[in-house]
C-alpha cells in the first residue's frame, strides 16, 4: 500500500465557486499587500488543481467578522464534496450480511431477505468479498467470508436460510464483524461493511445498549463499520440508529417485507460509490477560542484539538461538518481562530490524504460589519442542525408522553418549515410522512422520525 | 520555535514581513514574539500558533470609540451573558444582535432599544411571543424594562441587567407550590406505544442530550413539563391582571397559534382536551361523535355539552343543557344562556380547564 501522505497547503477557504455559490472567500489578505500567500494565488494549489483531489474540502466561517469584545456561539463549515464521476475502479467491498432469523421473521419477511441477499450476489463481482451470517438465539455462520467467484453456490447457501427461536443481535453482530475481519489483512483498501437486519429487540445475549454500541466504538477502530436496517415495527430504533451512528454506517427503516430488496440494492449501490473512507475532521483551536460542540457529530477532544469521524462519502455527495465555538475578548485584528486538517483513504488511488485549512475571523468593533457580513450558507446548516434537534425534542416528548398530539404535530409542522426554509425538500417530505403518521395514529412515527434526524446529522445533501 | 543558537541583536524593530509596522521585535534568526499574545513565532508563520493573529497587521488593543456595554441580557439556564449596546439590538434565531438558539425564538423575534439612557423592548411579530415581566409584550407595541426585568422570548428566558446598576439575581426564587394537577396524563399518540427497556429510555436521553449543552433535564423541564408560575405580585401593578388565578404556562398548549380566520381560542392549560378555536358560526362541543369537538375520554363531559359561537358582537359560550355544568370564572353558567367571552376568563367544562384569548392582531 503507498505510505505516501499527499499534503495540500491550503491557506484558508479557496473556494471554488461550484461548492460555495459564489460566497466571499475569507480574510484581509488583499489589504496588506503582502508578499504572502493571497487569496487565490497559493502558487502551490494553483500546480495541483481540484480535479486530482478526491475530496474538495473548503472551509467557511459563519461570519468574516467577529465582535472583539467576544461573542458567543460562532461557526465554522468544513464543506467535503466529491465528483460525480467515477474515477478509476469502484472501491471493492468486503461485505458481511447479518441476518436475523428469529420467529418473527417467518414467512414472507424471510423470503424477501433471502430474495435480498441474492440480488446482492448478482451485484457483486469476483474480486468482492462475502460472507453471511443468520442469527436467532444461535448464530450460524451460513456462508464464511470468500470472493464472489461462484454465484450459484452462494445462492446455494442463501436457499437454506430458516427460521429459529429468539434474536441474538450481539453475538450476530459480533460474527459477522469476525468474518469481515479475518479477511482484511488480505483485503487492503476494501470498504468493510456489515449489514445488519433485524426486526426486533434483542432478546437473547448482551441486550444492553452500552455493551453492544461499545462493541460497534471498537470494531470502527478498525475499520470496520456498521449499516443498520429495522424492519417492520416493533425493532428498537434507538438501538440501530445509535449502532448506525457510533459506527459510520447508514439507517434504514423497512416499513414493509417487499421493500427488503430494493433497500440492499441501494445500500450495496451506496457502498460500491465510495471514493473516500476513514474521513477525520480535525479542529486545532486557537486560543481565546473555545470549543461549543459539532452538530450531529460525537467529537473526541485532546488539549485544544478537537476530531471527529465523518462517515464514508460516496461519490457525487457533500458532506458538512458544522463546529460552534464562543470567543473571548481578542485584540481587534485577523486571526485564524482554527487550523482545520481533513484527513481519508482515498479509494480510487488507495493513499491517505491530508489537507489543512484555515478558519478565519476578523475581531472588530464595527457592528454594522457583522450584521452585513454573516455566510448565509452557514446560517442555512445551522437551520438545519437546529431543525434536527427540535425534531429530536419532538420525539423525546413523544417517547416520555409529555407531549400531546397535538403539540407533537405542531413540532414537526414548525421542523418542516425550517427545512424547507433550508432547502432540504427530501427530508421536509420524510417529516410530512411522520405527520401523516401521526394523523392515522401508526406506530412508526418514531422510526420515520429516527431516519430524518439521522439523515439530518449525516450532513448530507 | 526558538533557535537557541542564534544571537539575539537587541533592539532590531524587524517585521517578519519586511514592511514596516510596529508588529513587534523581531529576533534575528527567525523567531519572534507575537505583539498579541506574545508567544514565540517563526518568520515563516502566518498565523501566530498560539493565538492566531495574522502576521504583519496591526492589532488594536483599545476601542476608538467609548465602548461601554451599557446592559446585558443573561440567559437564566446557563447564565450565559448577551451585550447590549447603544441604539437598536435584534433579538432572533439567526443573524442577530442577540442571537438565541432556541426553536421557539423566530427568526425577527424581538428589538431591543437603548436610547438616553432608557431601554424599551418590541416584539416584532415572533410566533411565540415575548414577555417582560410576566406581561405579554404586543406585536408592535413597546414596553420600557428596568434593571432586575424577567425578559421571555418563546420559551427562552433571561433576565436584564444593567452595567451601572450593579449585579442581579438571575435564577428565580422557589416557586409556591403548584396546586395538583389532576391525575388524568394527557392524551398520547394514538399509537400503541411500545415499552422500551429502561436502559434504552436512559440512553434516549443520553444520545438527545449530545454535546451535553442540551441538558434533558434542563430543557425538559422547560418544554415538556407544565411550568405553574406563581403571579408576580410586586411587579407592574398598572399592569391589567390578564388570568386572576395565576397563569399556568403550558408550552406545549400555548405553541399552536390561534387558527387562521378564528376571532380568539380557547386554550387548554388542564387536561387533555384540545384548543378550541372561535370561529364565525358555532362550534358544539361534547362526549358523543358527532360534535364539532369531541372529548371522548371525559366522564364529566355530556353527550352535547356546550357550543361555541361568534358573531359580530363578540364571542359567546352556550350551555346546552349539561349534567355537571360550565363554569365561567368561578360561576356555573344556566343552561341555553350565552355568556360573552372575555380575554382572560376561566372556563371549567368537565376536567378540562380553558382560558379564552382573544387572537392578537397579525403584527
Amino acid at each position: 500500500m503507498d505510505d505516501r501522505t499527499q499534503i495540500v497547503p491550503g491557506n484558508s477557504p479557496a473556494l471554488q465557486p461550484t461548492v460555495m455559490g459564489g460566497a466571499t472567500v475569507m480574510g484581509g489578505a488583499t489589504q496588506m499587500g503582502l508578499g504572502r500567500t493571497q487569496m487565490g494565488i497559493d502558487p502551490m494549489r494553483t500546480q495541483m488543481g481540484s480535479s486530482m483531489e478526491t475530496l474538495e474540502v473548503a472551509v467557511l466561517s459563519g461570519n468574516k467578522y467577529a465582535y472583539w469584545q467576544g461573542s458567543p456561539r460562532n461557526h465554522a463549515l468544513v464543506t467535503l464534496k466529491s465528483g460525480g464521476q467515477q474515477l478509476g475502479r469502484r472501491a471493492p467491498l468486503n461485505i458481511c450480511l447479518a441476518i436475523d432469523r428469529s420467529g418473527s421473521m417467518e414467512g414472507e419477511p424471510l423470503e424477501y431477505v433471502k430474495r435480498a441477499c441474492e440480488h446482492v450476489v448478482d451485484m457483486l463481482e469476483p474480486n468482492d468479498i462475502l460472507s453471511i451470517v443468520a442469527f436467532e438465539e444461535n448464530v450460524d455462520v451460513l456462508m464464511p467470508a470468500r470472493k464472489v467467484v461462484n454465484k450459484p453456490l452462494v445462492k446455494e447457501h442463501i436457499r437454506r436460510l430458516y427460521v429459529g427461536n429468539t434474536t441474538n443481535i450481539y453475538d450476530g453482530m459480533m460474527a459477522a464483524c469476525l468474518q469481515v475481519s479475518t479477511v482484511m489483512s488480505q483485503a487492503q483498501g476494501y470498504v468493510h461493511r456489515v449489514l445488519l437486519l433485524t426486526d426486533g429487540e434483542p432478546t437473547s445475549g448482551l441486550r444492553d445498549y452500552n455493551s453492544i454500541v461499545q462493541q460497534v466504538s471498537e470494531q470502527k477502530q478498525k475499520g470496520i463499520s456498521i449499516t443498520a436496517l429495522g424492519f417492520g415495527s416493533d425493532y428498537n430504533e434507538e438501538l440501530m440508529s445509535g449502532i448506525a451512528r457510533r459506527s459510520g454506517g447508514n439507517y434504514y427503516y423497512i416499513q414493509r417485507p417487499d421493500l427488503i430488496p430494493e433497500v440492499f440494492r441501494s445500500e450495496l449501490q451506496q457502498l460500491m460509490s465510495i471514493v473516500a473512507k476513514n474521513v477525520r475532521v480535525r479542529l486545532y483551536l486557537s486560543k481565546w477560542v473555545n470549543f461549543r460542540q459539532v452538530y450531529g457529530l460525537q467529537p473526541s477532544t485532546s488539549n485544544r484539538m478537537v476530531e471527529v469521524s465523518v462517515p464514508d462519502i460516496e461519490r457525487g455527495t457533500i458532506r458538512t461538518v458544522l463546529a460552534e465555538f464562543d470567543f473571548e475578548k481578542h485584540a481587534q485584528g485577523e486571526y485564524r481562530v482554527a487550523k482545520i486538517e481533513v484527513l481519508y483513504d482515498d479509494i480510487a488511488n488507495n493513499r491517505p490524504v491530508q489537507g489543512q485549512y484555515d478558519c478565519l475571523y476578523e475581531f472588530t468593533q464595527d457592528r454594522g460589519l457583522i450584521q452585513s457580513n454573516y455566510q448565509p450558507v452557514v446560517q442555512t446548516e445551522l437551520e438545519i442542525a437546529q431543525a434536527s434537534m427540535n425534531l429530536q425534542r419532538t420525539m423525546m416528548g413523544m417517547r416520555t408522553q409529555q407531549m400531546t398530539a397535538m403539540g407533537a404535530m405542531s413540532e414537526l409542522e414548525r421542523t418542516r418549515t425550517m427545512l424547507l426554509q433550508a432547502g432540504r425538500a427530501g427530508q421536509a417530505q420524510e417529516v410530512t410522512l411522520a405527520l401523516q403518521s401521526i394523523q392515522q395514529g401508526s406506530a412508526d412515527v418514531e422510526k420515520t422520525i429516527m431516519g430524518t434526524i439521522y439523515n439530518l446529522d449525516q450532513g448530507k445533501r | 520555535m526558538s533557535d537557541n543558537d542564534r544571537t539575539y541583536i537587541a533592539g532590531q524593530a524587524m517585521d517578519p514581513t519586511m514592511m514596516a509596522s510596529n508588529a513587534g521585535r523581531t529576533q534575528m534568526g527567525g523567531t519572534f514574539e507575537c505583539p498579541v499574545c506574545r508567544a514565540m513565532a517563526s518568520t515563516l508563520d502566518v498565523f501566530c500558533p498560539d493565538c492566531g493573529f495574522r502576521f504583519g497587521g496591526v492589532p488594536v488593543f483599545e476601542s476608538s470609540t467609548p465602548d461601554d456595554i451599557p446592559a446585558y441580557i443573561i440567559e437564566r439556564e446557563t447564565h450565559q451573558k448577551y451585550a447590549l449596546h447603544e441604539g437598536v439590538n435584534t433579538v432572533g434565531r439567526i443573524n442577530s444582535d442577540v442571537t438565541i438558539n432556541d426553536p421557539t425564538v423566530s427568526r425577527n423575534h424581538a428589538k431591543v432599544t437603548i436610547q438616553g439612557g432608557l431601554i424599551f423592548v418590541e416584539d416584532l411579530g415572533s410566533s411565540n411571543g415575548t414577555k417582560v415581566d410576566n406581561d405579554r409584550v404586543l406585536a408592535g407595541s413597546v414596553t420600557p424594562v428596568r434593571h432586575g426585568a424577567k425578559l421571555r422570548f418563546g420559551t427562552w428566558r433571561a433576565v436584564l441587567q444593567i452595567t451601572s446598576a450593579g449585579e442581579v439575581a438571575v435564577d428565580e426564587p422557589e416557586a409556591p407550590p403548584a396546586p395538583p394537577a389532576p391525575e388524568k396524563k394527557e392524551r398520547t399518540i394514538q399509537a400503541v406505544k411500545r415499552q422500551m427497556p429502561p436502559a434504552y429510555e436512559e440512553v434516549a436521553q443520553q444520545n438527545f442530550a449530545l454535546s451535553g449543552l442540551y441538558d434533558y433535564s434542563a430543557i425538559g423541564g422547560d418544554i415538556l413539563q407544565k411550568s405553574e408560575e406563581a403571579p408576580e405580585a410586586s411587579v407592574s401593578a398598572s399592569a391589567p391582571p390578564l388570568v386572576p388565578l395565576g397563569e399556568v404556562f403550558t408550552p406545549s398548549k400555548e405553541l399552536p397559534e390561534h387558527m387562521p380566520g378564528s376571532t380568539g381560542s380557547l386554550f387548554c392549560v388542564d387536561g387533555d382536551a384540545p384548543n378550541i378555536p372561535v370561529m364565525e358560526g358555532s362550534l358544539s362541543i361534547g362526549r358523543k361523535v358527532g360534535n364539532d369537538i369531541v372529548l371522548p375520554n371525559d366522564s364529566y363531559v355530556s353527550g352535547r355539552h356546550a357550543v361555541v359561537r361568534n358573531d359580530d358582537t363578540g364571542s359567546y359560550l352556550i350551555d346546552v343543557g349539561s349534567t355537571n355544568g360550565t363554569v365561567v370564572n368561578g360561576t356555573r353558567m344556566e343552561a341555553n344562556v350565552p355568556v360573552l367571552l372575555c380575554d382572560g376568563d376561566e372556563v371549567q367544562l368537565g376536567k378540562n380547564r380553558f382560558i379564552f384569548r382573544l387572537a392578537l392582531e397579525e403584527a
